[in-house]
């Protein structure tokens, strides 16, 4: 809507309001009493506030660091907001303020309560301190108000916090007694349970066990080694006695040989071969050479003589003596594999049974730590609440100051009867120019031209809106009355407002 | 009719009588001497045209006077500059269909070689007596409904030079029924072909209301629709074509 258009609207809203002056008049009228009625009994509104102070930096804080619980600084305004909101405290605001028997019916002690609770405001300012606002209809009901809840709320705080500080030790203290009867009995399980059960750990079992089987093992390829022996022995002992007899018969016949014949070569230094001696050494080494040469021949001839032979044989005598001793460990050794045996079948059962009873004690020892852990948590928050009770109980925790003291408010804040005496005409005025355009613009009657141009008929002639000197006059004259009504209803207007300012009535 | 009566009483002594005044206009075509000679009373003061909101050459308000010429000439225009039978009408009571007729014929007069001719029509609401001089003895619907009662007798001079006046008359019941009888149709035909320079207008009630403008509409040459300001609503006007026709329809006037 551009500038013309909008003067186009502004001349057909003036015409409509022109045709309708006196009923325009009258809404004027109406809507400016109705507000200066409003005015009237539109309740004043006296705000006052004070500020108050979250004490809890206090002396001990570093020297405490997290040992006590203190409150959050973040949530110290929606504290303070609950504490300050509760029907408690401000019923005893109330009796603090009214005097106790202000109220009589419930109900509309209630409605005092909840009238309270939305006009008290309660806002964080800095980190610590915390603005109390509060509004009334009197200057004196909101200083006296305020008053009394801020004392109210201070002394309940105070020992709220300590009776609260001292619950939560006595709290605390009963829950660790009973933790600690549970730790008790855990304690006593656990021992009962060690106590009833020898076995031993699985740990020592195992390696019990590994070292048992590496010793058959090891007893095991002994065996294997003896068995090994005794058969290579045998095979020995089977072949030597043949072979030995025949050696041993030629060896002795070729030493005699040997000994003749050195004799013989001894006495032919000497003599000749003619000699007696000579030749008795030469047929008694034709003798041994034949005999020799029958031993290599017949083999089997005096066969007792060969077995003593070789019973004298000390190498035959050796290996005897080895096989008859190896057999004896042989028989040893296995009985010292079952007795292995034995022991490796005793220490599986001896598993087995640990294996058993081990759930049963992780149970138990689990049992054990997790109490022990809560108790030793409770034991320190113990002493925590011991410190934090000792802190209130000596005045140290969160307290409360009244930091900036609230003020009897002077004026009363908001819309007050000036402004409405003010705003009544203006919104008379405004409120009937608004109604007029909104009629123009919601109207379907035709009032500008324009609108007839998309009829597909041709507009012949705008005859515009023309004033005779005749009906000039008629407006003129409309004009006066309409001034003078309008002086009128501004004069009444003008001393009822006076005469309500100045309490006439 | 205070108004009226007052004019009447302030110009009685000098009127003559209208009847013979009438009876002296008569003949086919006329120059314009013999227009210049048409009896006339005497004619309004400028004060009193302006009081009667009919456009003058003397009137004020000469912005007034430019539209209705313009108005004029496209009428006559759109007739191919014969003379034409037209019936001013509005949708609502009130409309300014009567101001529009009588400005117009105002208009037509205000040119020396021609004549107009107003005939009421409007039943509920009769207002072109008061611009007649003199005493109204008898008007349309008496002529209609009496045959002894001639053409002559109801036509009436008037304040304004060349402009003759048809009151409504006092025989009002049974209108509709007259206006659509033959009677009608002729008196219409008679007095349209009588002078080739007489231009005639019919103020017509409301056509979306009264069966008589859509009667009359009839036996007219062409009709000029009058929106009245902040009065009637698109839909209305939309209807108001509807009834009229697009042939007949010479165009809109907006009144302000």
């Amino acid at each position: 809507m551009d500038f013309s258009q909008l003067l186009k609207y502004a001349y057909v809203v003036y015409r409509e309001l022109w045709q309708r002056k006196f009923l325009c008049l009258f809404g004027f009228a109406v809507i400016s009493f109705t507000i200066l009625v409003i005015g009237m009994y539109w309740p004043l509104k006296f705000e006052t506030s004070a500020t108050i102070f979250a004490d809890n930096q206090n002396i001990l804080k570093p020297l405490l660091s997290k040992q006590a619980a203190q409150s959050d600084v973040q949530n110290q305004a929606k504290v303070v907001r609950d504490m300050i909101h509760s029907p408690r405290i401000l019923r005893m605001a109330i009796e603090k303020g009214y005097g106790i028997d202000s109220f009589e019916s419930a109900e509309s002690l209630g409605l005092e309560i909840s009238r309270l609770r939305s006009e008290i405001l309660v806002e964080r300012l800095g980190d610590n301190y915390i603005k109390i606002d509060y509004s009334d209809s009197t200057s004196k009901d909101a200083y006296r108000v305020i008053n009394s809840v801020i004392d109210v709320f201070i002394r309940t705080s105070a020992d709220e916090q300590r009776s609260e500080s001292r619950d939560a030790f006595l709290f605390i203290d009963n829950q660790v007694k009973q933790y600690k009867d549970q730790l008790l009995l855990a304690e006593e399980r656990l021992k009962e349970f060690r106590s009833s059960n020898f076995d031993g750990r699985d740990i020592d079992v195992n390696a019990s066990i590994s070292k048992l089987r590496a010793q058959i093992e090891e007893l095991k390829i002994s065996l294997e080694e003896d068995r090994t022996t005794i058969i290579s022995l045998k095979k020995q002992l089977a072949e030597e006695s043949k072979f030995s007899s025949k050696k041993f018969k030629a060896d002795v016949y070729s030493e005699r040989l040997v000994g003749l014949e050195e004799r013989k070569s001894t006495l032919l230094l000497n003599y000749t071969e003619g000699y007696p001696d000579v030749v008795s050494l030469t047929y008694q080494i034709e003798d041994i050479k034949r005999a020799m040469l029958e031993g290599a021949g017949g083999a089997t001839e005096g066969d007792d003589g060969v077995v003593d032979e070789v019973r004298l044989n000390p190498l035959y005598q050796e290996l005897r003596s080895r096989l008859s001793f190896i057999q004896t460990q042989i028989k040893a050794k296995d009985n010292r594999l079952i007795a292995f045996d034995a022991l490796q079948n005793q220490e599986y059962e001896r598993r087995k049974r640990i294996a058993e009873r081990g759930a049963e004690e992780s149970e138990l020892t689990r049992d054990y730590t997790v109490t022990k852990r809560i108790y030793e948590d409770m034991l320190e928050r113990k002493e925590k609440a011991r410190l934090s009770m000792t802190l209130n109980i000596e005045g140290q925790g969160v307290t409360y100051r009244i930091q900036e003291p609230a003020l009897p408010p002077l004026n009363p804040v908001g819309l007050q009867f000036v402004h409405f005496v003010v705003l009544g005409p203006i919104l008379g005025f405004g409120g009937i120019l608004g109604l007029a355009f909104v009629f123009v613009m919601l109207d379907q009657r035709i009032r500008f031209s324009e609108r007839l141009d998309d009829l597909n008929v041709t507009t012949l002639a705008i005859i515009p809106h023309i004033n005779t000197p005749f009906t000039k006059r008629i407006v003129r004259s409309d004009m006066l009355t309409c001034l003078l009504l309008g002086c009128l209803i501004m004069a009444v207007y003008i001393v009822l407002a006076y005469a309500s300012k100045m309490e006439l009535f | 009719m205070k108004e009226i009566n007052k004019i009447n009483t302030i110009y009685k002594a000098s009127v003559s009588d209208s009847k013979e005044v009438e009876s002296q206009v008569g003949g086919p075509l006329r120059s314009h001497s013999e227009i210049k000679r048409m009896g006339e009373v005497d004619s309004f003061s400028s004060e009193e045209m302006d009081r009667l909101k009919i456009i003058g050459s003397g009137v004020q308000n000469s912005k007034v006077l430019n539209i209705f010429r313009e108005l004029r000439t496209q009428l006559i225009q759109k007739s191919k500059k014969s003379n034409f039978v037209c019936m001013v009408s509005s949708i609502c009571h009130g409309g300014g269909a009567s101001y529009v007729a009588s400005n117009l014929a105002a208009a037509f007069a205000l040119d020396k070689t021609k004549t107009s001719m107003l005939i009421d029509t409007n039943l509920y609401a009769p207002s072109l007596e008061k611009l007649i001089i003199g005493d109204t003895m008898a008007g349309i619907t008496d002529y209609l409904s009496d045959s002894s009662i001639s053409i002559k007798d109801v036509v009436y001079a008037t304040g304004i030079p060349r402009l003759r006046v048809i009151p409504i008359g006092g025989n009002s019941e049974g209108a509709a029924e007259y206006f659509s009888s033959e009677k009608m149709l002729n008196f219409v035909e008679e007095v349209k072909s009588r002078y080739s320079d007489r231009y005639i207008f019919i103020d017509a009630p409301p056509i979306t209301i009264s069966s008589e403008a859509r009667i009359l509409a009839d036996i007219i040459d062409m009709v000029v629709l009058v929106i009245p300001h902040g009065r009637v609503t698109h839909e209305q006007v939309v209807a108001a074509i509807e009834i009229v026709g697009q042939e007949k329809l010479s165009g809109l006037v907006y009144n302000n």
